[in-house]
C-alpha cells in the first residue's frame, strides 16, 4: 500500500529502480538481456495471440443485425446513422440494468426530437423471458434480442449493465461500465447530444 | 610365446599419452559410451533437468520479486500509525493526525484514504487510494491493469460504482497504470478525495490511516514511544516490519518454496544415490574389457566421471534456459496458479531478471557433484576388480 500513494502519474511507473537521478548500480531490464530473443518470440507469438475484442472510445463497431420480440429485424448501428444512439446491453435478472431501462425510457420521452436513440438489447435470454419483461413495463424505446450473445461479444461487454454511446457519426463516444442513473446519462450525455 | 602357460598375457605396455591428450581421449570414449546408452542418459537428464528447472525457476521467481519489494519499500513511510478498537482496524480522526505531527522528531504526519470497494459486475476488490501527491481530478480515476483487463475499460471509458448510499458514482478512466506496475497496482484504483469520500460514503473528519516521515536524525523508538502515549492503543507499523514481510515471502524456510526445495533436493539424491544399483550389465562388462586392455583403475573413473558430468552440464544449461523462459517469458506460469490463489484480479508476472547468484551456483554445484558422486561410488568395485572376474559377472 504504501507507494500507491505517491505521484502515479510520473513517469518513474515502474518503481523497483533508481531513477537517473539516484546513486546506485543501474538495473538491466529485459531488453537489454532479450531483444534479440524477444523479436523472435514476438514474431511467432504474433501468430496465436488472441485480438483484444472490446471495443473502446473512438471506434466504430461493426454492424450486427438482431431481431426484437415482435421479429422485425434491426442492423446497429447502421439504423440510427445521424442520431445519438445508446447501445444498453442487459438480462432480467439484473436489476441494475431494469432501473437503467426505465432512466433511458424517461430521457427517450424528453429528447427523442433531438436524435436520441435507445435501444436495450437483452443478452442471453430467450423471447419469451424479454416480452414477459415488456408485458409489465411500458418500454416505447426498441428492444432487440441478442440470445446467444453475439452481440455483447462483439462489443466486448463483460459485465451487464454496459452501455455504449455512439455520436452522431456512428462512433462510440462513451462506454460506461456499471449502472448509471438518468443524472448521470444525461450529463454524460450533453455534450453529444448539445442539451 | 609366453613360457608360463599358467599366467594370463599381459598386455603390452602403451606408450604413455601427453596428459592432455590422454584426458582428450577420455572424453571421447565417455561421450561414446553415452551414445551407446542413449536411452538411460536421456531419461536420466530429464530428470536433472527437471529438477534443475524447478529449482532454478524458484529461485529467479523468489530473486525478482524480493528485487521489487525492496525498491518499492524505499518509499514507504517511516511508520504507519493505524487505529485499533477491539482488535480491528478503524477510522483515525482527522484531529490524530495533527497530534501525531506535533510529536518531536516528527517531520511530517499525513492522513491517507484507502480502502477495498467490492464490485459485484466484476466479482473482485479493488483497492481503492487517494495518491498523497497529484490525485487525480473529481470525477476521474486511474486504474491498474487487473481492472482493465477485468472490466474491459480503457482511457475514456465510464466506470460507474454504486457508493455505500446507493448512490452512482461516475468515474471517467484517464489512464490505466502501466503493465510494469501490475504486480503492486493491478487491483488499484486511484480517485479523488472528493470521490473516495462519496464512494464509500465518509464523512470529512476521518482518515484511514497516517502516515509519518521522521526527521533527520529522529529516534525511531523515542517517536514510537511518543505517538503511543498520544494515541493509545495504536497499532505502529515501521519500515522494517514492512521490509521483513516483504522478505519472508517466498523465502526459502516457509511455505511452498520449502515444500518444492525440499522434493527436488530429495529427488536428486535418490537420482544420485540410484546409480550404483542403475550400473548395467553390459556397462560393468564394458569396464572389465577395458581393465583386462590395460585402462588403469583412475582412466575408467574418469571416464565414468565425464560421462555423469557431460549429462549434468546439460542438464543444468538446459534446465536453467527453460528456467529463465518459464519465468522472465513465460510469467511463471507453473506457479501462478499457486501465487494467486482465489485472488480474481491478478496481475502479470512481468518481472525483471535478477539473479541470486549463490544460490544458482549452489543448484549447478550439487547438480553436477551429486550424480558424479554416484557414479564413482558405483563404477568404484568393477573398476577396482580383476578384469576376468568384472566380466564373467
Amino acid at each position: 500500500m504504501s507507494n500507491v500513494f505517491t505521484r502515479w502519474d510520473a513517469p518513474r511507473a515502474h518503481a523497483p529502480w533508481p531513477s537517473p537521478g539516484r546513486t546506485g548500480p543501474a538495473i538491466p531490464t529485459r531488453r537489454h538481456f532479450l531483444h534479440g530473443a524477444l523479436l523472435a518470440a514476438a514474431a511467432a507469438l504474433g501468430a496465436i495471440a488472441t485480438v483484444d475484442a472490446a471495443l473502446k472510445a473512438g471506434e466504430r463497431p461493426k454492424t450486427v443485425t438482431l431481431g426484437d420480440p415482435t421479429g422485425a429485424r434491426i442492423a446497429l448501428p447502421d439504423a440510427y446513422g445521424g442520431k445519438v444512439l445508446v447501445i444498453h446491453f442487459w438480462a432480467s435478472w439484473c436489476p441494475p440494468c431494469l432501473r437503467e431501462i426505465d432512466a433511458l425510457e424517461s430521457l427517450f420521452h424528453q429528447y427523442r426530437e433531438r436524435g436520441f436513440a435507445p435501444v436495450s438489447v437483452n443478452v442471453g435470454e430467450t423471447k419469451a423471458v424479454a416480452a414477459e419483461f415488456l408485458r409489465t413495463r411500458n418500454v416505447t424505446y426498441p428492444i432487440l434480442l441478442d440470445p446467444d450473445s453475439a452481440a455483447a461479444k462483439l462489443y466486448g461487454v463483460t459485465g451487464l449493465p454496459t452501455t455504449f454511446v455512439l455520436d452522431r457519426g456512428g462512433a462510440i463516444a462513451f462506454k460506461i461500465l456499471g449502472e448509471i442513473n438518468r443524472e448521470g446519462l444525461l450529463r454524460i450525455l450533453s455534450g453529444t447530444l448539445g442539451t | 610365446m609366453n613360457s608360463n602357460p599358467a599366467s594370463p598375457a599381459a598386455p603390452a605396455p602403451q606408450p604413455a599419452l601427453p596428459l592432455l591428450r590422454r584426458q582428450r581421449a577420455v572424453l571421447e570414449f565417455a561421450l561414446a559410451s553415452l551414445l551407446r546408452h542413449p536411452g538411460k542418459a536421456a531419461v536420466f537428464g530429464a530428470v536433472l533437468t527437471l529438477i534443475v528447472f524447478l529449482l532454478t525457476s524458484l529461485a529467479f521467481l523468489r530473486s525478482s520479486v524480493r528485487l521489487e519489494a525492496a525498491a518499492m519499500l524505499q518509499e514507504a513511510p517511516d511508520l504507519v500509525v493505524q487505529r485499533q478498537v477491539a482488535g480491528r482496524q478503524e477510522l483515525v480522526p482527522t484531529a490524530a493526525v495533527v497530534a501525531v505531527g506535533t510529536v518531536p522528531g516528527v517531520q511530517s504526519a499525513q492522513g491517507r484514504l484507502w480502502g477495498y470497494y467490492y464490485d459485484p459486475a466484476a466479482g473482485a476488490n479493488y483497492t481503492v487510494a487517494v495518491p498523497l501527491f497529484n490525485p487525480p481530478a473529481e470525477g476521474e480515476a486511474a486504474i491498474g491493469g487487473g481492472i482493465s483487463r477485468s472490466r474491459q475499460g480503457y482511457s475514456r471509458d465510464v466506470l460507474a460504482l454504486r457508493s455505500y448510499r446507493g448512490e452512482p458514482v461516475l468515474f471517467t478512466v484517464k489512464a490505466v497504470l502501466p503493465d510494469r506496475a501490475d504486480l503492486i497496482a493491478a487491483d488499484l484504483m486511484l480517485v479523488s478525495e472528493p470521490d473516495f469520500r462519496a464512494l464509500f460514503a465518509l464523512e470529512t473528519d476521518v482518515v484511514n490511516d497516517i502516515v509519518v516521515r521522521l526527521a533527520p536524525g529522529a529516534d525511531p523508538d523515542a517517536v514510537r514511544h511518543a505517538v503511543t502515549r498520544v494515541l493509545p492503543g495504536a497499532r505502529l507499523i515501521t519500515k522494517a516490519d514492512l521490509l521483513a514481510t516483504a522478505d519472508s515471502f517466498l523465502d526459502w524456510r516457509r511455505g511452498l518454496p520449502g515444500v518444492i526445495v525440499l522434493a527436488m533436493a530429495l529427488a536428486l539424491v535418490i537420482v544420485a544415490a540410484d546409480k550404483p544399483t542403475a550400473l548395467s550389465v553390459e556397462e560393468q562388462r564394458e569396464m572389465g574389457i577395458l581393465r583386462a586392455l590395460g585402462w588403469s583403475k583412475l582412466d575408467l573413473l574418469v571416464a565414468k566421471a565425464w560421462e555423469s558430468l557431460a549429462v549434468s552440464v546439460t542438464a543444468v544449461l538446459v534446465g536453467m534456459l527453460a528456467a529463465y523462459a518459464h519465468v522472465y517469458l513465460g510469467g511463471a506460469a507453473l506457479f501462478t496458479p499457486v501465487l494467486r490463489g482465489w485472488a480474481v484480479l491478478t496481475p502479470d508476472l512481468d518481472l525483471v531478471p535478477s539473479f541470486d547468484v549463490p544460490v544458482l551456483a549452489t543448484i549447478a554445484v550439487l547438480t553436477l557433484l551429486l550424480p558424479a558422486a554416484g557414479t564413482l561410488i558405483a563404477c568404484h568395485g568393477p573398476a577396482s576388480g580383476a578384469p576376468d572376474s568384472v566380466i564373467r559377472d
